[in-house]
């Protein structure tokens, strides 16, 4: 007796961590996100099986059957005829298209998160450092299928509901950003919170086909969170002291060029100063100012490879860095000439 | 020049080269020998996770093959963690606490300490992967002119591990970098020490992507 006892109580305690988790990230949730997103792209394929139209469910409490509302059904064919995006490739896409690619990597995102789950509750146990890679690849990918929805002006798509998932899909950003944080310290139970919180959006997402469309702001869409600004793949995350003034009015998120002032060896061979454009359109990740003007900032770029080389020559070489802030929208590169007072004088 | 990076760049994927060899494995089994190479191509690659998976495969196949045998301990080694369920182990195991991946020097490879900027360290953290940039005076010569020196910069060194940083209080200051480097490589970092001015630059996580690359010079630029 006494021994049967013990065993229940040490069962109990060796279940407790596994409990608590369940608590903030359960798995019947992250099953039920998995299983709404794909029922959702599903509805957007080119020819959706029969079964879908009428979909037994566990996921929608009492509802034991789930039913593809009409005015969805209606609005299909016009959705996957709809070409509202060209490819850099050429290739292009319907606006049903649009849509699927981000609800595809919702439901990659809930079928990776099953995997951090316990075994117990039909996970495989694996810590989350072991899925960074992939965790980022989505947010990447998330992040550009969102912009490329809100380019192609579908706010008034799902018969005028485009706005309000466009918003839940920004909120989801927010969640990505903060799981792919908690991955790399790592922090658990940060991780778990976003991820929950990432996957009630998911499933906020699915509900809104079945509702009346919600309230939201008229016009463009607009981020009402930005994702934060990171270092890409392909890409460096260049780091370039700076003086204390020029770090001080620069944001993360910002693009802008970099000038460097340096000695050049004329024809002549004499030696004279010149100003270039060394870069330009370059992303700002981060900024370290110093607490006045004239200590040292330090600002890190986002630069392709070859970018980075001639980023850290500037460094080594110039007398000068200065980078120059460009506004929101404006990416436009342009072939610039040396800038030297000789040829200013002449 | 471009023989130089060349031959640099072949160094890089020869890190693992020593350690492993694919054709002296003992093991009978040819499927677990197929699924050993394509995981060491991804171990060379910096793809640990795939690697893992391969090996791992490998090993129900064949479980005394040796060279799998090492590699899963290699792997182990390098992406050790605290707990058994590890990432590169990808155990499918109950859930435990979870632990930051403790990077270590591994057989085989050196842990190698470079002086930089507080500025080029700020943003660096243990486990990262970086391109080791060089600035230096290059003699150059064009024909019929005479010899002149010219301040280049070349990758030296491409998605190598960052095991410690040390960040000085202030950027002003001098700070540390230690990367695992294979012995190869680390002889070039102590000549680019020596040599020029060291630049660090940070990858995206899960970029292992090696590039040829064409060394950066201003009279290049400006020509």
């Amino acid at each position: 007796m006494k021994l049967k006892l013990t065993v229940l109580m040490l069962s109990a305690m060796l279940a407790a961590p596994a409990a608590g988790r369940c608590a903030v990230l359960p798995a019947e949730e992250v099953g039920c996100a998995s299983e709404d997103m794909q029922v959702l792209y599903y509805y957007l394929a080119p020819e959706p099986g029969k079964d879908l139209k009428e979909r037994a469910t566990k996921c929608h409490g009492s509802k034991t059957t789930l039913t593809m509302p009409g005015w969805l059904e209606a609005a299909l064919p016009a959705m996957r005829e709809r070409k509202v995006w060209k490819d850099p490739d050429g290739e292009q896409l319907s606006e049903a298209q649009l849509w699927q690619t981000a609800f595809s990597i919702l439901y990659e995102l809930a079928a990776t998160t099953q995997k951090t789950l316990p075994v117990p509750e039909g996970g495989a146990g694996l810590p989350i450092s072991a899925l960074e890679t992939q965790y980022n690849d989505m947010r990447l990918r998330f992040i550009m299928s969102v912009d490329r929805i809100a380019r192609a002006g579908l706010e008034s798509s799902f018969d005028g509901r485009g706005t309000a998932m466009l918003y839940t899909m920004n909120s989801v950003m927010e969640r990505l950003d903060g799981m792919t944080s908690a991955i790399t310290k790592p922090d658990r139970d940060t991780f778990d919170r976003n991820a929950a919180g990432a996957l009630k959006l998911t499933r906020d997402l699915f509900s809104q086909v079945f509702e009346a469309p919600r309230a939201a702001p008229a016009g463009k869409f607009k981020l009402k969170y930005t994702p934060e600004a990171r270092i890409l793949p392909g890409y460096r995350g260049v780091s370039l002291k700076v003086a204390g003034s020029q770090a001080m009015f620069l944001e993360s998120g910002e693009r802008a060029d970099v000038l460097v002032t340096f000695d050049a060896v004329m024809g002549s061979g004499s030696k004279e100063k010149v100003t270039a454009t060394i870069l330009q359109n370059v992303s700002i990740v981060k900024v370290f100012r110093p607490a006045s003007p004239s200590g040292s900032g330090v600002v890190q770029l986002l630069c392709n490879p070859n970018e980075a080389q001639y980023a850290a020559l500037s460094f080594a070489q110039a007398n000068n860095i200065i980078i120059v802030r460009r506004a929101p929208d404006d990416t436009e590169l342009r072939p610039m000439e040396i800038a030297s007072l000789r040829k200013l004088f002449k | 020049m471009k023989t130089i990076i060349a031959m640099l760049i072949a160094v890089v994927f020869l890190a693992a080269g020593p350690a492993f060899s694919a054709g002296e494995t003992a093991g009978g089994n040819k499927e677990a020998q197929q699924l050993y190479v394509t995981g060491l191509k991804y171990f060379q690659a910096g793809n640990y996770e795939k690697a893992g998976a391969e090996w791992r495969s490998a090993s129900v196949l064949d479980p005394q093959n040796p060279d799998v045998k090492q590699g899963l301990e290699r792997l182990r080694q390098l992406t050790k963690t605290d707990t058994p369920s590890g990432a590169a182990q990808g155990a499918e195991q109950p859930d435990k606490a979870e632990a930051a991946p403790s990077y270590v020097v591994v057989k085989g490879y050196r842990g190698t300490t470079l002086p930089v900027g507080g500025d080029q360290a700020l943003y660096l953290k243990k486990g990262d992967r970086v391109d080791v940039l060089v600035t230096f005076d290059a003699k150059m010569q064009d024909k019929g002119k005479p010899e002149r020196k010219e301040k280049i910069t070349a990758t030296i060194l491409q998605n190598v591990v960052v095991l410690n940083v040390r960040r000085p209080e202030k950027v002003d200051d001098l700070g540390a970098v230690e990367l695992l480097l294979n012995p190869v490589e680390a002889q070039y970092a102590a000549l680019s020490i020596a040599q020029g001015d060291i630049h660090i630059v940070l990858r995206a996580v899960g970029d292992v992507e090696l590039h040829p690359m064409e060394m950066a010079s201003f009279r290049k630029l400006i020509q």
